[in-house]
């Protein structure tokens, strides 16, 4: 599978997250989707799990988002895929990307939210690539104040 | 009605700890005052004992500013220090972790021991003739108590002691958080736009609970809710006793499951538990996972919370897992309620800034149970205490 096909699969569950549509999102992740964000702790010398979920618990989330009081404005992740390392038999790849979650407020004021990185495993065994698991790994901490949202 | 400019600042028509005014937030004056007459005298958690489980490890924190040095010294006992070289002030250590027998002052290489004493100092000649050695140049000792792993500082040398202070109000604590060793798994900062006890507040009232689509779901209609009794001990220290385990229906929300399985010991199934420290340390358990949370006053307007999650040390990856993740479904700064809570108070601190609140309202009553604000108010009465400032009128405006 060409490389430009995964890259567009990476940059499409951006601009599904971007746009908070959750269905074609998970239209993109595979039946055994699996997603979690870490963050590794200075005070603790050790990564921590802030989010941990398989498909299912993912599509719960999501559909309980509508009724949370949330932070006002949009986020825009800003993603650039750095490496796609297909497997020696074809079937996934393994694709490392770095993400800028950027949050613009109801006024219009733009502020770096989080910065890290997606490592990704890809599924290649179908007509079109899926996501099958999603590791993103924060360098930010402070999540100030906070996001109900994947990242 | 809506009222007039008049009848907007006019006092409430209610008893004088049934509301406070809001330029208890955001008076700068006030704001320095509590750093002198209520941190300068209160004990405040600062960090587990899990944290620096071995001889010679360390933590730098940090309490109202002022950076601080808890130590594990070789014979196991945690001391704590101001983490300022005694020489010219330079911040003594700088990483957040570690273990080291000695710390060596990065500006001019004096080391002191983890005991607070000073152990060299650079060419000593040359203070020869002052006569100053290193036996008068160590570092300035903060009391500590530790008190079910958590670790506690007072500023004052003089203060009465943790266990005296405090009371019976943790004894719901002593089960789950005494008999077994837990550690640190989570620990996350936020810097919020808000006043230090605006955070607290949250903690303390439980009306608030119906902002959360979690709690209304799940908290509030548990059995027994409307019936937990609050208590406050004469400083401000504060728990609730429910007439039998309050039983949260976690599952009530979509996705969620039961924490019937592997709760903290002494816990029944799906239990919650809270117990509030004056002046702003909270520990609330819910059933499988258990969350400190503290914060640091920076400015009126400014306050980091920092929120720890702990778990059973040696407890297997797939029970830690479900630890991790019950912890998380509340409390992470990805979990569902967090993130509300910040919101709330910085909604409130954005009125109280901009002077169009006057007052807050702690007039809820129903017998001291379920949703009363007598916590709160019992806690603002210690404030005043403190402070020597009514909450509701702190200039004295209508004395």
């Amino acid at each position: 599978m060409k490389t430009e096909t995964i890259q567009r699969l990476i940059y499409s569950t951006a601009i599904t997250l971007d746009a908070e549509n959750f269905k074609p999102f998970l239209a993109l992740c595979s039946e055994d989707f699996h997603y979690s964000v870490v963050a590794y702790s200075p005070d603790l010398g050790m990564d921590m799990t802030w989010l941990n979920h398989d498909r299912k618990s993912m599509q719960d989330m999501l559909a309980m988002i509508p009724q949370h009081v949330r932070l006002k404005g949009c986020f825009k992740r800003h993603v650039s895929v750095y490496f796609v390392d297909p497997t020696a038999d074809g079937q996934s790849a393994s694709v490392v990307s770095s993400v800028l979650l950027i949050h613009t407020d109801s006024v219009g004021v733009s502020k770096v939210f989080a910065a890290g990185n997606y490592e990704d495993l890809v599924d290649l065994t179908g007509d079109t690539p899926l996501l099958k698991k999603r590791l993103v790994r924060l360098d930010t901490r402070d999540l100030s104040p906070g996001i109900h949202i994947p990242v | 009605m809506a009222k007039t400019a008049v009848q907007w600042v006019a006092r409430p028509r209610l008893p004088d700890d049934h509301y406070v005014s809001s330029t208890i937030y955001t008076d700068p004056n006030i704001f320095q005052e509590e750093h002198q007459k209520i941190f300068g005298h209160t004990w405040k958690f600062v960090c587990h004992e899990s944290e620096l489980p071995l001889p010679g490890d360390f933590r730098t924190v940090e309490h109202v500013g002022k950076p601080l040095l808890v130590t594990r010294g070789q014979n196991g006992s945690i001391q704590t220090f101001f983490n300022a070289c005694p020489h010219r002030g330079a911040k003594l250590v700088n990483e957040p972790r570690g273990n080291a027998k000695n710390f060596t002052c990065f500006f001019h290489l004096w080391s002191f021991n983890n005991q607070g004493e000073c152990v060299s100092i650079t060419a000593p000649k040359g203070y020869e003739e002052c006569g100053l050695t290193p036996k008068d140049c160590g570092l300035r000792k903060v009391k500590t108590a530790v008190k079910l792993g958590m670790v506690f500082v007072n500023l004052d040398d003089n203060a009465e002691d943790f266990e005296k202070n405090v009371g019976d109000i943790m004894a719901c604590l002593e089960e789950p958080m005494g008999t077994v060793p837990l550690e640190v798994f989570h620990i996350h900062r936020v810097v919020m736009k808000c006043n230090w006890k605006q955070w607290h507040e949250t903690n303390m009232e439980a009306y608030h609970e119906w902002g959360h689509v979690v709690n209304r779901t799940t908290g509030i209609v548990a059995d027994g809710y409307n019936e937990m009794l609050t208590v406050v001990n004469e400083n401000g220290h504060a728990t609730v006793k429910p007439p039998k385990p309050l039983e949260i229906k976690y599952d009530k929300y979509k996705g969620w499951d039961k924490r019937e399985a592997n709760p903290l010991p002494g816990l029944t199934a799906s239990e919650f538990r809270v117990v509030d420290l004056f002046p702003n340390t909270t520990i609330i358990l819910r059933a499988t996972t258990l969350r400190i949370d503290t914060c640091i006053p920076v400015a009126p307007g400014v306050t980091i919370l920092e929120q720890r999650g702990l778990g059973i040390k040696g407890e297997s990856p797939e029970d830690r897992a479900e630890r991790v993740k019950h912890h998380n479904q509340y409390w992470g700064p990805m979990g569902r309620n967090i993130s509300e809570d910040v919101l709330f108070v910085e909604a409130v601190e954005a009125t109280n800034r901009a002077g169009t609140s006057e007052y807050g309202i702690l007039a809820r009553r129903q017998g001291g149970k379920g949703q009363d604000d007598e916590m709160m108010r019992a806690y603002y009465r210690v404030w005043a205490r403190m402070m020597g400032r009514k909450a509701s009128d702190p200039h004295g405006q209508n004395s």
